[in-house]
């Protein structure tokens, strides 16, 4: 009887193992759809004298340009642009007829997408009645390029307007990039 | 051992997490307007023609004389002016001038200047006109002139006067 019990107890001791362990962990994480936008080169435009001195009307004024370099997308994206008139600061009230103190132009955002996003300011001789609706265009896939920002097309609200006089005509162009997944 | 991969997970996470850069940019254009004022196709001649003496007396008495003084003037500024001076009628055929005669004739002008303003040559030869906004004007009517009485007999020849009108813009 003794032995048995030892027997029993050595079986146990050399037993071998029954089953195997394997174990699986997923690591898993995700990237955000994301856009960077650089510094624009230069954050003022001077277009300089705006007006005709022999008659007061708008002078041909030389497109301008600046670029926002290092911008990128991870994904598709849509850039957009708007602007205001340039419209005289110090001028109060509105100018008489045959006078304005706001000058369009068109503004686009070339280098992102296949075709520019381009805004025209629609201002009236006062400056009211701008667009509210940005220029945009849309890609589909991720971008990493340099934004080239030009006004052009300067025009006054009605042919023949006359500019008041005035140091400081300014307006306000915005750029803006965002993603669309 | 779990915990390790817990955490490499959550630093993964970490560095995927969604830029919140700032996507938008402004850029300013400016741009200015130099005050300036101009006078153009203005009237640069009137001829009074023969200005009859008093057979007996010598002495000229005026007379009126409506005359096209026409031009387009405008001004770009906020705080314009328009100045007009008139000058006399004068002779230079004869110098020294004779004591008993005159080399000038006086007159009083009517003219409109963004509005009706009166000169005389003797009295109140010159006025100005403040305007405080940019204006542009058209003159196509008729100004008056008035030749004024002589107490002296004006000297026989060619006389010669000039009205100046200046537009000047604010600053």
């Amino acid at each position: 009887m003794k032995l048995r019990l030892i027997l029993l107890a050595g079986l146990a001791l050399t037993a071998p193992a029954l089953a195997d362990g394997t174990g699986t962990i997923t690591v898993s994480g995700s990237v955000s759809p994301a856009c960077y936008f650089g510094s624009p080169v230069a954050t003022t435009l001077n277009v300089g004298t705006l007006a005709n001195q022999a008659d007061g009307t708008l002078a041909p004024i030389t497109p301008q340009s600046t670029t926002i370099p290092s911008s990128w997308c991870n994904t598709g994206s849509t850039i957009g642009i708007i602007a205001s008139p340039l419209v005289a600061q110090s001028y109060i009230g509105s100018p008489p007829a045959g006078f304005t103190k706001a000058v369009n132009y068109t503004a686009t955002a070339a280098g992102w997408a296949t075709n520019s996003a381009s805004f025209t300011t629609t201002g009236d001789t006062s400056g009211g009645g701008n667009g509210t609706t940005p220029g945009t265009q849309t890609t589909s896939d991720p971008v990493a390029q340099t934004i080239t920002v030009t006004v052009s097309n300067f025009l006054a609200p009605s042919a023949g307007n006359r500019l008041v006089a005035d140091p400081n005509y300014s307006s306000t162009i915005t750029v803006t990039l965002a993603a669309t997944h | 051992m779990l915990k390790t991969i817990l955490l490499a997970s959550a630093a993964v996470a970490l560095l995927a997490a969604p830029s919140f850069a700032v996507n938008s940019a402004n850029i300013a254009i400016t741009g200015s307007v130099a005050g300036v004022c101009s006078i153009t196709n203005a009237t640069t001649s009137i001829d009074l023609g023969n200005l009859p003496v008093d057979a007996t007396t010598g002495l000229y008495t005026g007379s009126q004389f409506s005359e096209p003084m026409t031009g387009t003037v405008w001004c770009n500024g906020t705080s314009n002016t328009v100045t007009a001076v008139a000058n006399p009628l004068i002779t230079t055929a004869v110098t020294p001038l004779i004591g008993t005669f005159t080399n000038r004739i006086d007159y009083q002008l009517k003219i409109n200047l963004v509005d009706w303003v009166t000169l005389d040559t003797a009295s109140s030869p010159s006025v100005t006109i403040n305007s405080l906004a940019p204006f542009s004007y058209t003159s196509n009517q008729n100004s008056t002139i008035t030749t004024e009485n002589t107490t002296l007999p004006p000297i026989a020849g060619n006389y010669a006067g000039s009205v100046v009108i200046t537009v000047t813009p604010g600053p």
